[in-house]
């Protein structure tokens, strides 16, 4: 009977005209209606009507990419509805945040959603960096996505330098006081963008409405754009990048090779498999490798539609970000302390934890910490694609046995280097030999330059010993990202008042 | 997680189920968020002058005397019946209507014209002229705890509502 | 998709079941959490109390009726938005004079009426917040806590700065005090004293916790390293608590015009009255009455002169080694009866004041060399008028 019923309403609904005109096509039963469904939607055209087995692995891509641009868009809907309640006015910026915090409904939920989304967000975009990095997924034809990459990673960081003001609380003022401080080190233009981003020469009124213009509409009109980019980019490309030969040749009929083995991934059998053609039948939409539209006959079917397989796996991954997001919001509450006052800066005076690094570094020089470093790790990320040439190991995390035994070697043994040039700098430091070291001698000799050097010896010698480049790359870039990682840490919960050195139970270390 | 042991709990459970739990939980977890983002657009506090508000005591309204509360928007009238709170804001597209003057030709009796758009009130609120549809709205006055007259802009009380203090 | 499916779909299928339940739970969590608020449960506690009030059915229908709602009582155009009365619900309604908190009345104070000053103008605590603990100031990274007991008549000293209220008497204690202990010689309040040590005409808006000023006078090195005020640990605890009540009362009024009266009690008795020449707070418009005017402004002439006098004896520290009525230090003679000393007319005390050490040989009084004419004169008569 409820059957029936439901039946009829169903019919109903999904026969009359207005739902018709809607959505032109039914659910799609078979390939071809799969391939109309991707591609006379305007949402679903993003992605490829028919997308390689490959990328759907989760071990491969771990959806960091996607998961990313589902941070941004709980961004965007939570920073829209706080901007109800929000005025960039310094006499009112905190007493809105206690209005949100006490008499709006959900607004404590919203807030801190709004604030942990920020937080993964700023994570995961520079571990998807880290991702296609080891997967080697900047080689050709994929480059400018990689810089275009690199560029969406540096507007991800000012998204969320720019909103860390907004509440206009002891945490925040400081925040930026020391954020905008380090941005003003390098030489010539340093002191230009300060006046620049502070409408000013303090952090005051002018600062506030400008990095709130920067954080609604500025920044995300630009992260837009070029994630637009980025995305047709990857169309373009071919698709997301993959191993040349298939992890699982039951099916290719190729020979099997130990060193791309990933047991991680999904057999292409378990996919719903459809018995291959002999000419495909499908428009064409548009040309992703090869010359000519006509594909050899007995290669094996490769591609798996979109419709159901990526989709629903897009559809997860959201109701898993969804889940996650909804947790931490709830359980954790965003900070706010007191209300930011210019006379009394709190000791230690933190940047927001993704540039702590940079600021333990700035503790000691200024040159390094706040150009030289900043200015390598920029350019040296976007010219990896320029120089590392080779195509060897695309799509295969970390290119081969060596590469795994190189990023593992790199990655734990930078780890020690940092404290350890930080320990001796304590006791052996320049300053502390030589009282009237001039300011040179101090940027040479200090952790932050020293590791930088090592850093580069260590990938200098992996390129010596191996010959390959990318050896070379991948053990430079392990480092970094140890260093970076290390520095953070240390920059968060072992640097107390006046920045000395405590341990974490110490009070006062945290932030 | 593996589904690949037969026979399993995991396999127990019929993909029916499965993608109907889901995608009822699914909806509701979208559904429910959008409704609540509705909610939070809706203000629980707002900065404007209070809805409730003590005026003075009885004794500052003598009978017989007609006070113009601008601040307020309010008529306050003593008459020997009683007090009435009559609002002056125009029911026709709420600008605050003028004070009560003598009408033309009869000095005893009183208007309230309204600058916008013309509408013209007696002392007991009705619509003499003018686009205005409806008389002015009447508050529910009362005294309050210390003495004072406290007028309640929520509450509209039939026009012949005197109160007595 | 009617195909039993592989295993990979399979999982994903599962995982979708799962993640969308786990969304789905915490979105109702986040909704209770919303909803039940703490002060819901308090309104609904006094409904009832006023339904078993309520005499007549009417009234029973109206306090049904009513609705869960914030209440906020907007203060000095929005420098304050109290709060307080969405818990507090019967600080006006005097059937609730043994009423528990937080609903009981609260007692009227004239010409202070509720809806214009708020609360936290003279309790302290947070505002804006809703919740108990927030709201009473309880809380970290909120430095205004609730004032408690003998602590409350601090703030009628932020107000009314000159006079000596009889309701705040610790206040008035921890004035005498002040100058007892010769605070004065150290600390600058409202331009007369020390500059020793910080000024502290506005200590009470910088410091509004009254355990920090407890601490800092029993042992001001640990509160400030390297301080080298005494401590003063070895008053007794009343005593303590007076000056801590002083210190809490030098603060903004909160209109933000700061008081111009100066420190010392003028002659004009006790009264108590606003010593600021600006408008109270804006009262209902039209006829209806406002709260108290401004009072009438200090006469010219000798009355004026006095009250001159007195500020520069504030200001150039005489009090640090004088002593008037017990009053202040021991270093110099006592000048309780000074007017009463033979042979001291205006003139000596206008030379002495130019010039101790030639008038009175030994003396270490520094002279008060930048003073006008008129000054000098005005302290002269002063002196002659310590009878």
């Amino acid at each position: 009977m409820k059957g029936s019923v439901g039946k009829r309403i169903t019919t109903w609904v999904t026969g009359n005209r207005v739902w018709r005109s809607l959505f032109r096509h039914d659910l799609p039963h078979d390939d071809l209606g799969r391939m109309q469904t991707m591609f006379t939607n305007f949402f679903l055209h993003l992605v490829p009507a028919r997308v390689h087995f490959h990328s759907l692995r989760p071990g491969y891509t771990l959806g960091l990419g996607v998961i990313s641009l589902f941070l941004f868009a709980i961004l965007v809907v939570t920073g829209v509805l706080l901007m109800f309640f929000y005025v960039p006015w310094a006499e009112r910026a905190y007493h809105d945040m206690k209005d949100l915090e006490f008499a709006v409904s959900y607004g404590v939920i919203l807030r801190n959603m709004h604030r942990w989304a920020a937080h993964a967000m700023v994570a995961v975009v520079f571990l998807h960096m880290v991702r296609v990095f080891y997967t080697g997924s900047y080689k050709r034809p994929r480059e400018f996505n990689w810089v275009l990459g690199v560029l969406l990673w540096l507007l991800t960081l000012g998204l969320s330098f720019t909103g860390y003001l907004l509440p206009w609380d002891q945490l925040a003022f400081w925040a930026i006081t020391v954020g905008t401080s380090i941005a003003s080190y390098p030489p010539w233009i340093g002191k230009t963008l300060r006046v620049l981003l502070l409408g000013g020469n303090t952090v005051g009124q002018g600062a506030l409405l400008r990095f709130y213009v920067l954080h609604v509409v500025a920044l995300p009109v630009a992260v837009a754009l070029l994630v637009a980019v980025h995305l047709w980019r990857v169309r373009k490309d071919g698709g997301l990048s993959r191993p040349l030969t298939p992890a699982l040749p039951a099916i290719a009929g190729g020979v099997p090779d130990p060193a791309t083995k990933d047991a991680t991934g999904p057999a292409l059998a378990e996919y719903e498999i459809f018995p291959p053609f002999s000419q495909k039948t499908y428009g064409l939409m548009e040309l992703a490798w090869g010359t000519s539209p006509v594909v050899e006959t007995q290669a094996p079917e490769e591609e798996i539609p979109s419709w159901p397989h990526l989709t629903f796996r897009l559809l997860v991954l959201f109701v898993g970000v969804l889940a996650v997001m909804s947790t931490m919001a709830y359980f954790f509450d965003a900070p706010l302390e007191e209300l930011a006052n210019p006379t009394h800066p709190p000791n230690p005076a933190k940047a927001p934890w993704y540039f702590l690094g940079l600021q333990e570094l700035v503790s000691y020089s200024a040159l390094v910490g706040g150009v030289v470093v900043p200015a390598l790790l920029i350019l040296g990320l976007m010219s990896i694609p320029y120089v590392d040439l080779n195509r060897e190991g695309e799509g295969i995390w970390f290119t081969s046995q060596r590469g795994r035994r190189i990023a593992l070697a790199c990655l734990l043994g930078t780890a020690p280097l940092g404290p350890l040039l930080i320990y001796l700098n304590g006791h052996f430091g320049a300053r502390l030999l030589w009282p009237e070291a001039p300011q040179a001698v101090v940027d040479l000799l200090n952790p932050g330059s020293l590791l930088l050097f090592l850093i580069v010896l260590i990938s200098l010698m992996t390129w010596r010993v191996t010959g390959s480049r990318r050896a070379a790359a991948i053990a430079l870039f392990s480092a970094f990202l140890s260093a970076y990682v290390i520095l953070m840490i240390i920059g968060t919960f072992f640097r107390g008042p006046n920045w000395v050195w405590v341990w974490p139970w110490q009070a006062g270390a945290i932030y | 997680m593996s589904g690949s042991q037969p026979g399993g709990f995991w396999d127990r459970i019929s993909r029916r189920a499965l993608l109907g739990t889901g995608w009822v939980a699914f909806l509701f977890s979208v559904v429910g968020p959008a409704l609540a983002n509705i909610r939070f657009l809706f203000p629980n506090v707002v900065y404007e002058e209070p809805t409730v508000f003590k005026i003075g005591t009885p004794e500052d309204f003598p009978v017989g005397t007609t006070t113009f509360l601008e601040d307020r928007r309010v008529f306050i009238f003593h008459e020997p019946q009683g007090f009435r709170a009559v609002s002056a804001t125009c029911t026709h597209l709420r600008c605050t209507t003028g004070p009560f003057v003598p009408a033309d030709g009869q000095a005893k009796v009183e208007h309230s014209h309204c600058p916008c758009h013309g509408s013209i009130f007696d002392k007991a609120g009705n619509v003499l002229q003018g686009p205005a549809p409806r008389p002015l709205e009447v508050y529910q006055i009362s005294l309050g705890g210390d003495g004072r007259l406290v007028v309640n802009t929520n509450e509209v009380v039939p026009p012949d509502r005197y109160f007595k203090a | 998709m009617a195909r039993d499916p592989g295993a990979s779909l399979r999982r994903w299928t599962w995982a979708f079941a799962l993640l969308s339940l786990w969304a789905f739970v915490f979105f109702v969590l986040s909704l209770w959490r919303d909803y039940a608020r703490e002060w819901k449960g308090y309104q609904k506690t006094f409904l009832q109390m006023e339904l078993s009030q309520a005499k007549e059915e009417r009234e029973r229908q109206i306090v049904r009726a009513r609705d869960y709602e914030l209440n906020q009582i907007i203060v000095a155009g929005g420098r304050r938005m109290d709060r307080c009365t969405t818990c507090h619900l019967g600080i006006e309604d005097p059937r609730f004079n043994n009423a528990p908190q937080p609903f009981r009345t609260h007692p009227a104070i004239a010409k202070h009426p509720f809806d214009k000053f708020g609360c936290t103008v003279c309790h302290q605590g947070q505002d804006m917040a809703t919740t108990v603990k927030a709201a009473h100031g309880e809380v970290g990274f909120w430095e205004e806590p609730m004032l408690r007991g003998p602590y409350l008549q601090a703030t009628c000293g932020g107000c009314h700065t000159g006079a000596e209220l009889k309701e705040a008497p610790l206040l008035a204690r921890g004035k005498q005090l002040y100058q007892e202990k010769g605070c004065v010689a150290c600390h600058k309040v409202r331009g007369a004293g020390g500059s020793l040590g910080p000024d502290l005409s506005l200590v009470g808006t910088r410091r509004k916790d009254p355990a920090w000023h407890l601490k800092h006078f029993r042992d001001p090195q640990a509160i400030s390293p390297g301080s080298t005020m005494p401590p003063f640990a070895a008053l007794p605890e009343q005593d303590l608590q007076a000056l801590t009540v002083f210190m809490l009362s030098l603060r903004e009024a909160p209109s933000a015009l700061a008081a111009s009266t100066p420190l010392v009690a003028s002659t004009t008795g006790g009264a108590t009255h606003m010593s600021r020449t600006a408008p109270a707070p804006p009262a209902a418009t039209g006829r209806a009455t406002s709260t108290a005017g401004a009072p009438p402004p200090p006469g010219p002439g000798a009355l004026a002169r006095l009250s001159r006098a007195k500020v520069l004896y504030a200001e150039k520290s005489c009090v640090a080694c004088h002593a008037i009525g017990g009053v202040g230090g021991k270093v110099g003679p006592d000048l309780t009866a000074e007017g009463g000393t033979p042979g001291r007319d205006l003139e000596w005390h206008v030379k002495h004041f130019r010039n101790p050490a030639a008038v009175v040989p030994g003396s270490i009084m520094p002279p008060l060399a930048d003073l006008s004419e008129d000054d000098i004169k005005a302290l002269a008569a002063y002196m002659l008028s310590l009878k």
